[in-house]
């Protein structure tokens, strides 16, 4: 796969060479909220996320403890850390924040991770050299190594999610926002002639339609009358680290205690 | 040291490089095998670090190899004959640097084969990633080997006279060299205008990469500038020393008269003590300057390297380090610095402290300076990293013995005490030579250019793939600037008219 369809494949709004972006989908801004009044830190976003984008169980104890691969994880803030969110100390899930001024974008060497014109930041397996340099700048640290070569139950990957590529040892991997899934709506909706509804898009990743109580939101920050717009403008919504600048789209919802 | 026990200590030598390069390989072998889950870095918030021991001797190497090579340059530029020595020794040590540096990286590298493809097709200059490659590779390896070359020719020409495995290549390399006051005026000329262009291209790799080890999100200006500034003195420390301490060894193995001589050796060891010093006092401030940040993540950084951390004892040692080296240098400054032993000793110990110094700014961050609240960590290489780091610094070593023998680093020809005279002006030797400058200089500026993705999609592939190689041989042929001067064939007959001044003549035999 060239570097151009790679990144095709994983962006919704960049399409293959030579063929023009139509002008209402780049009209996106795909973000997420979190409300940790609902969640339950029940891992369930977790799992799912795991699932669906085919994050393959590490093999060896020693890798699972020490090497882990998650997309979405629930952050227990350590008591001897003295770096303080806006969250407090109480755990949280922290996927991707998808920034709009991704650090990770800035220093890759090779163009292999991108932010998108519909505000995800996409990572391009085939371009990844391995550097790890965007895990580096991540203020977050939400992109993981792969330090090993993906082992599945039984050295058998057929249980794997088609819609998503396997990722080789030796490349960074991170959260997509499902965007195989947001894609299959957008390209639904513009072969339908309609446009993108956020009843169809609210629990569309994996992560939003597992959670049992409903505590990912995901939707339009461009559509300013989308129930994901209204919870950005709650007084209760912080984006973390918000001071760094990167302006990341997933907004927290506090609890009001 | 006799002939036969030095050609027995050289021979122990490279077994020993050979043993080392044998076990570096076995260990690269197994991480290509496994991955690089058999070293000892992790996933960075899970109580690890992604940037270890490789990245940490890329900076000590290529931050020491820089500052070797740019006191080459600035030896040859404002030295004159008295320091020319510096640049005799440092080039070959500079050269030596630099092939460990780009080893390191590429041990560090995910994907090894993918990085070679990908960096060369689609290389990004906004990432400090850019320079460290482009200009490592064709400024730093590529312009050293030729400017070295260059300065030495008069005595390869002379080695070429003498019977030996390496005559042909000497004699190649030294090919057309007759000693004429023409080509004199000219080696004069290139090696002050190579030197010239060489400082501005070296510092851009060496700012990129203090760039690289320190700047991160989250860190305060003052913070940051002064993590900066500590790792460039700790570099400059780091490549003084080791320029001492390898005139040290070429004095030990080849004589007195292939060593630095006095005057340099106590220049040497002037700025060194200069900047030790400076680099025990960068280091106590960035220190203080962390624990009174407001940012919690800079304490934190702070308080593991002074106190909580398990590399505490580390930074101690750095500054004990620095501090010893700063008061040993001292000492000798009362007596002129003329005990050579005591002041490569010294230069030693900068060595060590300005590795644990590189150690401490690349990992400590990483195991305890998150912006979340993640788990603090620990990084303990493993003996296969080990091997693996071992075999890069045998590896680079062992390059540089042929090296030795090729372009021994005692001179044959006395260096220049007396001025050159000004040959008739050659216009189609100039010609020749600004065509190849500006046309170096226009492909490095259409490859950066086009590497940039100028007025096009951040998202899309430079316009021309393989425009980073374009930039990179742009700067190759603007390196060869020098020898094409030197080397193009006499077509007319020279006189003599003036003399030149002497601050121009560099490394100008009589």
């Amino acid at each position: 796969m060239g570097a151009a369809q790679a990144a095709g494949a994983l962006t919704a709004t960049v399409a293959n060479a030579g063929e023009p972006v139509p002008a209402q989908r780049t009209l996106h801004r795909w973000g997420m909220a979190i409300d940790l009044d609902r969640c339950t830190r029940c891992q369930a976003c977790v799992v799912a996320c795991a699932a669906e984008n085919n994050v393959p169980p590490l093999g060896s104890e020693k890798a699972v403890l020490t090497r882990p691969i998650h997309w979405m994880e629930i952050l227990v803030p350590d008591a001897e850390s003295s770096a303080v969110t806006e969250l407090g100390r109480e755990p949280f899930p922290v996927p991707c924040m998808h920034c709009d001024r991704p650090e990770c974008v800035k220093v890759c060497p090779v163009g292999a991770t991108q932010r998108s014109d519909d505000g995800i930041v996409s990572q391009i397996w085939d371009r990844c050299i391995g550097c790890r340099y965007c895990m580096v700048a991540c203020p977050y640290s939400r992109r993981y190594f792969n330090w090993t070569a993906p082992a599945w139950p039984g050295g058998d990957p057929s249980s794997a999610n088609p819609d998503v590529a396997l990722r080789p040892a030796g490349v960074v991997e991170k959260c997509t926002l499902c965007h195989h899934r947001i894609r299959t709506v957008v390209e639904h909706a513009r072969l339908d002639g309609e446009s993108v509804t956020d009843e169809v898009v609210r629990w569309l990743p994996a992560c939003a339609s597992a959670c049992p109580p409903h505590a990912i939101t995901f939707g339009d920050l461009a559509d300013p009358h989308s129930e994901l717009a209204a919870l950005a403008r709650d007084a209760r919504a912080v984006r973390l680290l918000d001071r760094l600048g990167t302006e990341p789209k997933v907004f927290y919802l506090r609890t009001r205690r | 040291m006799t002939g036969k026990s030095s050609s027995l200590w050289m021979v122990a030598l490279t077994a020993m490089l050979v043993a080392l390069v044998a076990a570096g390989v076995y260990g690269y072998a197994q991480q290509l095998l496994h991955g690089d889950v058999v070293t000892g870095m992790r996933t960075i918030g899970a109580g690890g670090v992604v940037w270890g021991l490789y990245i940490v001797m890329d900076g000590f190497f290529l931050g020491a190899g820089i500052v070797v090579m740019l006191s080459a340059c600035l030896a040859r530029l404002f030295g004159g004959p008295r320091l020319e020595p510096v640049a005799r020794i440092a080039m070959p040590v500079a050269i030596t640097c630099f092939l460990g540096a780009g080893l390191s990286v590429l041990a560090d590298q995910g994907r090894p084969l993918a990085a070679f493809r990908a960096l060369s097709l689609f290389a990004r200059p906004q990432s400090p990633m850019f320079v460290t490659f482009t200009t490592v590779t064709a400024v730093c390896l590529f312009g050293s080997l030729v400017h070295c070359v260059l300065a030495r020719r008069p005595d390869l020409a002379e080695y070429g006279k003498r019977e030996s495995f390496w005559q042909p290549l000497q004699r190649w390399l030294a090919a057309g060299y007759a000693g004429t006051p023409a080509e004199r005026y000219r080696r004069a000329k290139s090696g002050f205008w190579m030197s010239f262009f060489m400082v501005p291209a070296l510092l851009v790799p060496l700012l990129a990469l203090a760039v690289l080890f320190t700047v991160r999100p989250a860190r305060p200006i003052p913070w940051a500038l002064l993590e900066i500034a500590s790792f460039l003195l700790a570099s400059g420390a780091a490549g003084v020393g080791l320029l001492l301490v390898a005139a040290g060894l070429v004095e030990a193995t080849a004589g007195q008269r292939a060593g630095l001589g006095p005057i340099a050796r106590a220049r040497l060891a002037a700025a060194l003590l200069l900047l030790a010093s400076l680099a025990l006092a960068s280091s106590i401030a960035s220190v203080i300057v962390g624990l009174a940040a407001g940012e919690p993540a800079v304490v934190d950084v702070a308080r593991a390297m002074v106190s909580s951390g398990e590399e505490a004892p580390l930074f101690w040692g750095e500054l004990a380090c620095f501090f010893g080296a700063a008061l040993a240098l001292l000492w000798e400054a009362r007596r002129g610095f003329r005990r050579a032993p005591r002041i490569v000793a010294a230069a030693a110990l900068t060595q060590l402290g300005a590795f644990a110094h590189h150690y401490l700014q690349l990992l400590v961050w990483q195991t305890h300076g998150l912006s979340l609240p993640y788990t603090p960590g620990t990084y303990v290489p493993t003996v296969l990293e080990m091997l693996v780091g071992s075999g890069v610094f045998a590896c680079s070593l062992l390059a540089l013995l042929p090296a030795v023998r090729l372009i021994p680093f005692a001179p044959v020809v006395p260096e220049m005490t007396a001025s050159v005279p000004v040959p008739l002006p050659d216009w189609r030797r100039r010609f020749v030579t600004v065509v190849w400058g500006v046309g170096g200089g226009a492909l490095a500026t259409v490859g950066l250019a086009l590497s940039a993705r100028v007025g096009t999609e951040p998202f899309l592939d430079p316009v021309v793939a393989g425009s980073p190689l374009l930039f990179a041989l742009g700067l190759c042929l603007l390196a060869t600037t020098g020898a094409v001067y030197e080397l193009w064939p006499e077509r007319s007959r020279l006189s003599v008219l003036t003399p030149l001044a002497q601050t121009e003549q560099g490394g100008s035999d009589e």
